[in-house]
């Protein structure tokens, strides 16, 4: 049975339809998920994502374990300094894509997708050699996200914080963590706090500071306007690093860590190709379509939707070519125009650029 | 939000008799389970469809759904408006958001659809 979300009671209130996702039963929109996007991208919107791991290493081994699991370098890292990073199989492949968080030189937090969040634990306690005491605190605490470019001003008038000179991925940590940092491409914040915290900053943002409440529907199309990858999507256990186009998270000159043999030896060796695209015709692509070059399958979707801010069918795609083309992509046995496109798809959002 | 001047599809349509002309669209009830629409792909113009069989797909964020014939007979029209406005699905599923009308073959199959009353029932309302 799907695992519920503590604020579960607070989301019916507020009218969300819910699916189940990752093993958890989440809100998927409540006011439509074209409203609570274009929310995001002009004001703000709130998102419950508690479903995500929270993964706390304590002890003086710990900076050593997070260095050897995962693939970029924790020296860089400082306390109030957070970095995304990948866990990788001894083959190279991505077991999960996560953000690792210092707290202090033996305290280090990592948020993982929720699908994996087993997968990551039982990850680090075999290779435990480091003495590091490992405490899953996901349904000890909420995880919210509050996104858009009015999400600083609004976040600064309920703790009555000064936010302006908390950069891209920092936090600040004191009974509750605050980060700048966020997946829909917009400024933003991530707060995670133990429950009934989670609970009163969730009902006074909502109630008080008319946050509006989203769901993972407007998460999934907010991202993929953005171009970043999914975990079960753009990146898997059959998928590289070099593959996914997530090369500049991959350290390799900061010592030994899982996968970095096997990342060496593929470094020129993809097997497939990332790309972005976007319709040319009217069509919504959706994950694992097929793709093709001419007369000639070449791919599959990874990502597809309806952009509500450029109104046509976007996503993303693996090939087995490194094109640069028009495509086309088979919906319902017709065969739509498409045109490969880097993302992001779209530009000049508010998001605070900067180190990652 | 179930109209009596016409009759319901156990797959969430309806369809409204002008003569030997039937106007067929989704029920608000269908129209709010799939969410924002944003894409439809409509039959061409002289079509013949059986009842039940596939006569439209209308697409939202989530995903792309079957819109199933409630009745057997050939397409005379079709919503032109919702090529360009999909949403219009959304915002009046009984009037501007129609989908297409159909010439019937069998006006008999009409008796066999629900009535509002049946059709409410059948979705728990």
């Amino acid at each position: 049975m799907a695992k519920k979300l503590f604020l579960e009671d607070e989301h019916v209130k507020y009218g969300a339809k819910f699916f189940e996702f990752s093993g958890w039963w989440m809100p998927l929109e409540y006011s439509g998920t074209i409203n609570e996007h274009l929310t995001v991208r002009n004001h703000v919107g709130i998102f419950d994502i508690s479903h995500m791991g929270r993964i706390l290493l304590k002890g003086k081994g710990a900076k050593d374990l997070v260095q050897y699991i995962t693939t970029n370098d924790v020296n860089n890292l400082y306390p109030g300094k957070a970095q995304y990073s990948l866990v990788l199989n001894p083959t190279g492949t991505i077991k999960d894509d996560i953000i690792v968080y210092k707290i202090d030189e033996e305290e280090f937090l990592m948020v993982v997708n929720a699908i994996n969040t087993q997968k990551i634990l039982d990850w680090l306690n075999i290779h435990n050699k480091f003495g590091v005491n490992i405490l899953d605190i996901t349904t000890d605490t909420t995880l919210l996200a509050i996104q858009g470019p009015a999400s600083e001003k609004t976040l600064e008038d309920y703790f009555n914080l000064n936010l302006k000179n908390l950069k891209y991925y920092h936090f600040q940590k004191n009974h509750i963590i605050i980060s700048r940092t966020g997946y829909t491409g917009e400024d933003g914040f991530e707060i995670i706090s133990d429950l009934d915290t989670g609970r009163k900053i969730f009902k006074d943002l909502v109630e008080n500071k008319k946050v509006l409440p989203c769901g993972l529907g407007a998460r999934n199309t907010l991202r993929i306007e953005m171009g970043y990858p999914l975990y079960g999507h753009e990146i898997d256990e059959n998928t590289t690093p070099w593959e996914a186009n997530l090369g500049w998270v991959v350290k390799i000159n900061k010592g030994d860590f899982i996968g970095k043999d096997a990342l060496i030896e593929k470094k020129n060796k993809k097997e497939k190709f990332l790309k972005g695209f976007i319709m040319l015709e009217n069509g919504i692509p959706r994950d694992s379509y097929e793709v093709y070059l001419g007369e000639e399958k070449i791919g599959y979707i990874t990502s597809g939707t309806f952009s509500p801010i450029l109104k046509t069918g976007i996503g993303m795609l693996y090939t087995t070519k490194d094109i640069e083309n028009e495509i086309f992509i088979k919906i319902r046995e017709k065969f739509l125009k498409a045109k490969i496109e880097k993302p992001p798809f779209i530009k000049n959002t508010s998001i605070k650029k900067g180190e990652k | 939000m179930y109209p009596e001047d016409r009759k319901y599809s156990k797959d969430h349509e309806w369809a409204k008799l002008e003569g030997n002309i039937a106007i067929i669209g989704i029920t608000y009830h269908a129209q709010e389970e799939l969410g924002d629409i944003v894409h439809i792909d409509l039959p061409e113009v002289g079509k013949e469809v059986k009842q039940n069989e596939v006569l439209a797909v209308v697409e939202s964020v989530k995903s792309a759904s079957d819109v199933y014939s409630p009745l057997s007979g050939k397409v005379v029209e079709v919503n032109e408006n919702l090529k360009t406005k999909p949403e219009l699905i959304n915002e009046d599923p009984y009037n501007a958001g129609w989908i297409v009308k159909l010439e019937l073959s069998d006006p008999k199959e009409y008796e066999s659809l629900l009535s509002a009353e049946e059709y409410k029932k059948l979705i728990g309302e």
